[in-house]
């Protein structure tokens, strides 16, 4: 009786182990996700910024504006747009772009906004709203 | 009021155009949207640009977002400039410790950069602009000279809003007089010829 008393208690013992390094785990995994989309956004806001420095500097005109999902409530919109860049054909874009509530209101078709583009690479575009 | 509205649209030569919808052109006018300017008055503005000016009245349960008793009054100008459309989407110099709201609509959370290159104006304004925003352009319009006149002319509760081509300038009511509504109009127009003057450089 005493010896399955004492079985009984190691098998809990080790059960609440195995749960504690699972949390563990799972905290160890949220947080290196929550460190790579940090990283991630840095990365990709320094790059916007260096676009937006060195980029050709051209005008985008929304041909249409779709939306239907949000994001941390920031509308997503699908774009399809105009893009107008000196120097360069002009072409039909289509981008994923998430505004803030105030300028979901304004994007609509006929809306101009500035677009830079890569110098070495044409499918590098940041559209300015 | 109207008396007020009365007299400024006569020396002007400004119409009547009482009942004019609000609409979200930016974000101070979106607090109202759906609204009218009541009174208001329509015409030209100094430059030749078409303009509306008019009472802006929001708040106590009348707009979205404004679910408290107190209703917010402002004296308002609009205009169009459709050459910044393509070169600033979104350019706020707003009167620092205005309260425009009181819960907010969700408009605070807009991604916004703000502008701080110039301690006069950050001293009297809040500036912001769109991110990734051509800062060579905004340091060109944001001049020397311009800087000073904001810092110094506009009526002491003066802001605008420039957002994709439409300007809104704003003041607070105040006494509601002629001077007022005059300070309010001239300094828009004030505002709309700078910017179109800076858009005229890039052209």
């Amino acid at each position: 009786m005493l010896a399955l008393g004492v079985a009984s208690r190691s098998v809990i013992g080790l059960l609440g182990a195995i749960v504690l390094i699972g949390m563990g785990a799972c905290y160890v995994i949220a947080s290196l996700i929550a460190v790579w989309v940090a990283i991630r956004a840095r990365l990709g806001n320094r790059h916007k910024r260096w676009l937006s420095a060195n980029g050709l500097r051209g005008k985008a005109t929304v041909v249409s504006a779709g939306t239907g999902m949000t994001i941390n409530e920031q509308p997503l919109f699908e774009l399809v747009v105009d893009l107008d860049v000196p120097g360069q054909a002009p072409r039909r874009i289509e981008r994923k772009l998430i505004v803030g509530s105030f300028a979901a209101r304004r994007i609509r078709p006929g809306l101009t906004m500035p677009a830079y583009v890569h110098p070495s690479d044409p499918e590098d575009v940041l559209l300015v709203w | 009021m109207e008396d007020s509205f009365g007299r400024f649209g006569a020396s002007r030569g400004l119409t009547d155009a009482a009942g004019h919808r609000v609409e979200a052109l930016t974000p101070l006018l979106a607090r109202a949207e759906g609204l009218t300017l009541d009174p208001a008055l329509a015409g030209t503005m100094a430059g030749g640009r078409e303009g509306v000016l008019g009472l802006l009245r929001y708040g106590a349960g009348h707009a979205v977002g404004a679910e408290s008793d107190t209703s917010f009054e402002f004296l308002v100008a609009i205009t169009r400039i459709p050459a910044a459309e393509p070169l600033v989407p979104r350019l706020f110099c707003r009167r620092q410790r205005r309260v425009e709201s009181i819960g907010g609509m969700g408009f605070e959370l807009d991604d916004e950069d703000a502008w701080t290159e110039s301690e006069a104006l950050t001293a009297r304004y809040d500036v912001a602009i769109s991110p990734y925003q051509d800062l060579n352009w905004i340091r060109q319009l944001l001049s020397p000279k311009f800087i000073d006149w904001l810092v110094s002319m506009p009526p002491e509760s003066f802001a605008f809003e420039l957002a994709y081509g439409d300007l809104a300038g704003s003041v607070e009511v105040g006494d509601g007089s002629v001077a007022r509504l005059e300070a309010v109009w001239d300094a828009t127009a004030t505002v709309a010829h700078r910017i179109a003057e800076e858009c005229a450089e890039e052209l």
